[in-house]
């Protein structure tokens, strides 16, 4: 029990997968401008990340490992996710049209998101059996979703800053990025992970 | 009906066509792939040997860990010096808890238990700070330490801020540390398996107050040595 | 629309990195060293180049409606290839870029380049169109690499340059100084954007 908890923290807090992995940055920039969208987003990707941690861990273990086929692990885990993500697509479409319409780009740019391929790459790079990747995939996703809502706190207040022109939009964002991954790593050494 | 159907050729030719593209470029790098990571390990046990005159890839000898030594590896694979026919040290990798997680080390180890060399293969360690434990500056001092000779805490090889006599480096602690679990590891390791290794009994042997002549394994050595760390 | 034009809009124009902001990801990541810079630019240039041609070849037979899964396969393979070849041939180089190679697939220039170029154009075209973006990208990489490496430690591609008196700032190499970096990079091409169209 307890080391699912080391996991989680440190996925959420000590090693953001945004903010001190670098992994989900084009989404993390897109859609942290309103708290509302972002927290949609997040909520999906925590959804798809979690499912994609189990299905990229079945197929790893069942399919490519007995038949000796670990060189196909790239191709066949990003047919997965993108799988998944018309899934998700299909499914809020049905569930939540507006989230879906607010979403827009973003709902199916989550297939490039980095972050999810990442995690399932990470997953078997840290030898992670399904429980593990399970709780790995909701900590990621959980820390990707903090991370996206700390930024669109801010940035909807920075829209009444005055910015110097040239640093508008997605320069100042990476700027509050670099100061937000700054603060994050005062969490670093919570877990020896 | 017919569209789908031509969909789903397409995307079984494309698969197909990749799958076998790729089984192909797999099959031609296999080889290189495994010889690149063989040279990378026998690069560094030849920098941590000490003096030999043999290929140590053609003298390995692979030993059993027992439970309270198993970190991430069951199995050791212990490479030998030899020098002039004669055993003269031995290579292997242990690990020990870093600060961004394992530290993977390749050790050398003489036949008087002192540390012959230590090299880092793998860690997660900061850059600019836990990283800087790959300069020789760091590995360097690992030389001759054995568990006779260093000032140790808890039967381990320690740094200065534990009450050792390995220096850290500045602003970088838990790495260093972490250096210093795997050495104290690989010293103990070597020092209870040491017959089954090299076929030869430990120097304890040699103390007075013992007389027990083949060593035993595991207990008496431990024993032995927790008391004469003290 | 000549092979020049195409060539020569991805290095700065249209830089992936600097002017379209896409492939943020490895191009935080990788660059604390102007070198790691090189070694990725180069690897997503290969891919670019490679699922460019292609998707080019391919591009009136593969069906509008499964497309985008298509050219991810073809983009996977290709990135497998690189991936396999580096750790044949590169070993060091593949082992500092470690799990940013297999990423390369996500980067979304490739797959951007794809959508919006190769399966629209003719063969050279695109091809030239993937060595420019290819090649920007690893311009841009070299350009954030530098200067991460030359204000956190000094050097550049391992050459020392500040030396005495000059402090490093660890922080560069860290999280947050690649996020400052880019950062200031992009303002700071944006504002010569502006100063070169007044």
């Amino acid at each position: 029990m307890g080391e699912f908890f080391i996991i989680l923290v440190s996925a959420i807090l000590v090693n953001n997968f945004v903010l001190a992995r670098f992994l989900g940055i084009c989404p993390f920039l897109g859609v942290s401008k309103r708290t509302d969208t972002a927290l949609g987003m997040g909520m999906a990707v925590i959804f798809v990340m979690t499912l994609a941690s189990i299905f990229t861990n079945l197929i790893y273990h069942y399919v490519l490992i007995p038949y000796g086929l670990e060189f196909l692990k790239i191709v066949s885990f990003i047919l997965v996710i993108a799988s998944l993500v018309q899934l998700v697509e299909t499914v809020l479409r049905k569930v939540s049209p507006s989230l879906y319409h607010a979403l827009g780009i973003y709902l199916p740019l989550i297939t490039t998101n980095c972050a999810i391929l990442g995690l399932a790459l990470l997953n078997i790079i840290k030898h992670y059996d399904l429980v593990h990747s399970i709780v790995f995939g909701l900590g990621a996703g959980i820390g990707f979703t903090l991370a996206l809502l700390i930024m669109s706190g801010i940035r909807e207040r920075l829209e009444f800053a005055d910015i110097p022109k040239p640093l508008r939009g997605v320069p100042v964002a990476l700027i509050v990025a670099g100061l937000l991954s700054m603060a994050f790593m005062g969490f670093s050494g919570l877990v020896k992970m | 009906m017919r569209s789908t159907v031509r969909l789903i050729v397409a995307l079984t030719i494309t698969c197909a066509v990749s799958a076998l593209a790729l089984s192909v470029i797999h099959g031609l790098t296999e080889e290189p792939i495994a010889e690149q990571k063989r040279l990378a390990i026998m690069r560094a046990v030849q920098e941590v040997l000490p003096p030999f005159d043999n290929d140590p890839a053609q003298e390995l000898r692979t030993i059993a860990l027992e439970d309270d030594e198993t970190g991430a590896q069951d199995t050791l694979t212990i490479y030998l010096g030899t020098m002039e026919g004669r055993i003269s040290g031995v290579a292997f990798q242990t690990f020990g808890e870093g600060y961004g997680g394992f530290i993977n080390i390749m050790m050398g180890i003489d036949l008087e238990e002192r540390i012959s060399g230590v090299i880092i293969l793998e860690h997660e360690e900061t850059p600019g700070l836990g990283a800087k434990i790959e300069e020789l500056s760091f590995t360097n001092q690992f030389k001759d330490k054995s568990l006779d000779n260093s000032t140790l805490v808890n039967g381990n090889l320690a740094v200065k801020n534990d009450g050792g006599n390995l220096d850290a480096l500045t602003g970088a602690t838990i790495s260093p540390r972490g250096v210093a679990q795997a050495a104290s590891a690989g010293l103990k390791i070597f020092s209870r398996h040491r017959l089954e290794i090299t076929g030869e009994e430990t120097i304890d042997q040699t103390a007075p107050a013992d007389t027990t002549a083949a060593p035993e394994e595991s207990q008496e050595t431990e024993a032995r040595e927790t008391t004469a760390g003290e | 629309m000549s092979v020049m034009t195409e060539l020569q809009k991805g290095l700065i124009r249209e830089n992936p990195l600097f002017r379209l902001v896409l492939g943020m990801c490895p191009a935080l990541a990788v660059t604390t060293m102007a070198i790691n810079g090189v070694a990725m630019g180069l690897a997503a240039t290969a891919v670019l180049v490679g699922s460019n041609l292609v998707i080019s070849l391919l591009r009136r037979f593969i069906p509008e409606q499964v497309r985008i899964p298509v050219f991810i396969v073809i983009i996977a393979s290709f990135v497998t290839i690189i991936d396999l070849v580096m750790a044949g041939y590169f070993y060091e180089l593949h082992k500092v870029l470690g799990l940013f190679i297999p990423l390369i697939v996500v980067n979304c220039i490739i797959l951007g380049r794809a959508e919006a170029f190769a399966s629209k154009n003719a063969v050279i075209l695109s091809l030239a169109d993937g060595l420019g973006m290819g090649l920007g990208f690893t311009l841009a990489l070299v350009i954030l690499g530098s200067v991460r490496e030359l204000l956190g430690n000094g050097t550049v591609f391992g050459i020392t340059i500040l030396s005495w008196g000059f402090q490093p700032a660890l922080v560069m190499l860290l999280p947050p100084g690649a996020f400052l970096a880019l950062g200031l990079l992009l303002g700071l091409m944006n504002k010569l954007q502006k100063v070169e169209e007044a």
